[in-house]
């Protein structure tokens, strides 16, 4: 059973531009898909569009996006409020630009869930350190006591996914998760993110330019240039016996440790 | 004394202490000692916050030092007055992460490109002009641009008009701060090979700040890793995988998640974050996620010892440890 599809998608932007021409994919439930491209692919544009967050001028104009075999164009905005964040879920690469920096992560953390789960603030609170627990952040109280500014970036980055992940969403959106973090850490969270999946079955769309954490997290591999699908595969298909000429250049084109 | 006259660069011990409110301290540079020789390319990689942004600013002179030495050629440019500062800023060029911040967004290219020439050598405008051309024909980039603002190039473009301003007065070093890091893999491939071609028609030396170790390891003749200000390995580029001695350069390699990584075996993952660098505790800065340290990790931070030819690790285990 698919939980996303992707059908002849267009998204065109406000100056006419178009961002992502005829893009299809699907992802099964409980699995990994991976899109991986350059800059101004239009990898980070379909996220947005399956979230119903382009930027203002942006507009999918073909083709359709499915959730759960439902065309997501169809639904109310009241239905779409409802989809995001209990169902979809979406963690972006720079978790703490999207947290309010004068308030403490533990307010913003539990007004997520306030907004969701009909549940005492206790529960609740005891929802949100076991999630940061999960993320190996085992001192959640302090986490939710400080300010953004007092964490780290992948500290943030954890909160953040923790933030999404506890209202465990069958579909998680992850844009760029771990680029902005160091590689020690990028080890920590891509870990913690394939752990994840394993306990709870979130299927997740992710969205990098790493080819090395695509080819560590995924189940299938989307390559994309210029707004185009350029090719479709199982991890496999795409990393060991690449088709298209532009995944082997990008294959080659990060150095590799010897 | 054949030596003495290839060495370009050489960092002497230096510091770089920050004073924060209430009397704490930040050291971002411990003791450090690096040199670049004539024709070297020396990466110094290591993660945010170990201090390496600031290894710029003093290698560069822009900021001042605590303590130690910086010399140039043999010149110590410690206490060094504004015109010799101004001759050090001709022979040493720096190139930062992001182009754009560099440019000002109402100059174009042209103008950019001509500077240094009017600047530092009294050029004409019109000789200026012939030169910034030339620039850009040497990085790839056709006459068109000299007319362009930079907010009309993508980011690889003007990464190339930066090293091609860099390079124009044939500098004897480049300090390159994470100069490829935002850019697109494929790009940053053409910035390096870019670089490492200018470097074999002028044996230029380069310190080359990033924090991708597959890039040091490929690209670098000699690499230093940094970790809370200090420099815990130097050792060859090509060594890089096989031979790293320290726990946290070896900690570092394993986190770089390849493409044909074994996904069945688990992620060597290092524990925690690095400590805050304010008020530091006595002992080896990486003991608290070492997982080698014993007892006398904690009493003093090690001093640099050879572990092989060139190769030096602080590491007070570095002998005892099994190859990799």
């Amino acid at each position: 059973m698919n939980i996303l599809e992707l059908e002849h998608v267009s998204i065109v932007y406000g100056c006419g531009k178009s961002a992502v021409e005829d893009v299809s994919f699907q992802v099964a439930e409980k699995s990994i898909l991976a899109v991986v491209g350059e800059s101004g692919s239009g990898k980070s544009t379909i996220l947005r569009a399956v979230m119903g967050l382009l930027p203002p001028g942006g507009k999918v104009t073909g083709g359709a996006i499915r959730f759960d075999g439902q065309d997501m164009g169809n639904f109310t905005p009241e239905q779409l409020r409802r989809l995001r964040g209990r169902d979809i879920a979406m963690v972006f690469q720079n978790a703490g630009e999207y947290l309010n920096p004068r308030r403490k992560v533990g307010a913003q953390y539990l007004e997520t869930l306030g907004c969701h789960l009909d549940i005492p603030r206790a529960e609740q609170k005891k929802l949100a350190l076991d999630m940061l627990a999960a993320l190996k952040l085992t001192d959640g109280e302090r986490v939710m006591n400080s300010y953004p500014f007092q964490l780290s970036g992948g500290m943030k980055q954890r909160a953040a996914m923790a933030m999404a992940m506890s209202l465990t969403p069958r579909l998680l959106l992850a844009d760029e998760p771990t680029s902005a973090l160091d590689v020690t850490v990028q080890a920590q969270v891509v870990q913690e993110m394939l752990q994840l999946r394993e306990n709870l079955g979130t299927a997740m769309v992710i969205v990098t330019h790493n080819m090395g954490v695509a080819s560590r997290m995924a189940d299938y591999i989307v390559v994309m240039r210029e707004g185009r699908i350029k090719e479709l595969g199982t991890r496999d298909q795409v990393i060991l016996t690449p088709k298209s000429d532009y995944t082997k250049e990008l294959l080659s084109a990060a150095p590799a440790l010897k | 004394m054949a030596e003495e006259t290839r060495r370009l660069l050489e960092l002497s011990h230096i510091c770089k202490e920050f004073e924060l409110k209430q009397g704490e301290r930040l050291k971002a540079v411990a003791d450090v000692t690096l040199s670049v020789e004539k024709g070297e390319w020396v990466f110094v990689a290591g993660e945010s916050g170990c201090g390496k942004s600031t290894l710029v600013r003093l290698a560069a002179r822009t900021e001042p030092l605590t303590s130690g030495k910086v010399l140039f050629e043999g010149k110590d440019l410690t206490s060094a007055r504004e015109k010799e500062l101004r001759w050090y800023r001709r022979q040493a060029q720096v190139v930062f992460q992001d182009p754009g911040d560099v440019c000002s967004p109402r100059m174009k290219v042209g103008r950019f490109l001509m500077e240094p020439w009017i600047n530092f050598e009294k050029k004409t405008r019109r000789e200026a002009k012939e030169m910034a051309l030339y620039a850009l024909e040497r990085v790839g980039l056709s006459k068109e641009f000299f007319e362009k603002y930079p907010h009309q190039l993508s980011g690889g473009e003007m990464q190339r008009v930066a090293v091609a301003r860099a390079i124009a007065l044939h500098p004897a070093l480049l300090i390159c701060d994470e100069a490829t890091s935002a850019l697109d893999v494929s790009v940053q491939r053409q910035i390096i090979h870019l670089l490492r071609e200018h470097q074999r028609e002028t044996g230029v030396g380069i310190l080359f700040i990033c924090h991708d170790l597959a890039l040091a390891e490929n690209f670098g003749d000699r690499v230093a890793v940094m970790y809370l200000g200090h420099i815990v390995e130097v050792m060859a580029g090509n060594d890089l995988r096989k031979h790293a001695r320290h726990p946290y350069t070896r900690a570092l390699l394993d986190s770089v998640l390849s493409v044909r990584s074994d996904r069945q075996k688990p992620i060597p993952v290092l524990p925690g974050e690095p400590p805050s660098p304010v008020n530091l505790r006595e002992g080896c800065v990486f003991r608290s996620r070492c997982r080698y340290a014993e007892e006398v990790c904690a009493r003093k931070m090690p001093g640099p010892r050879e572990v092989g030819d060139g190769h030096w690790a602080a590491c007070w285990r570095a002998q005892g440890l099994p190859e990799r």
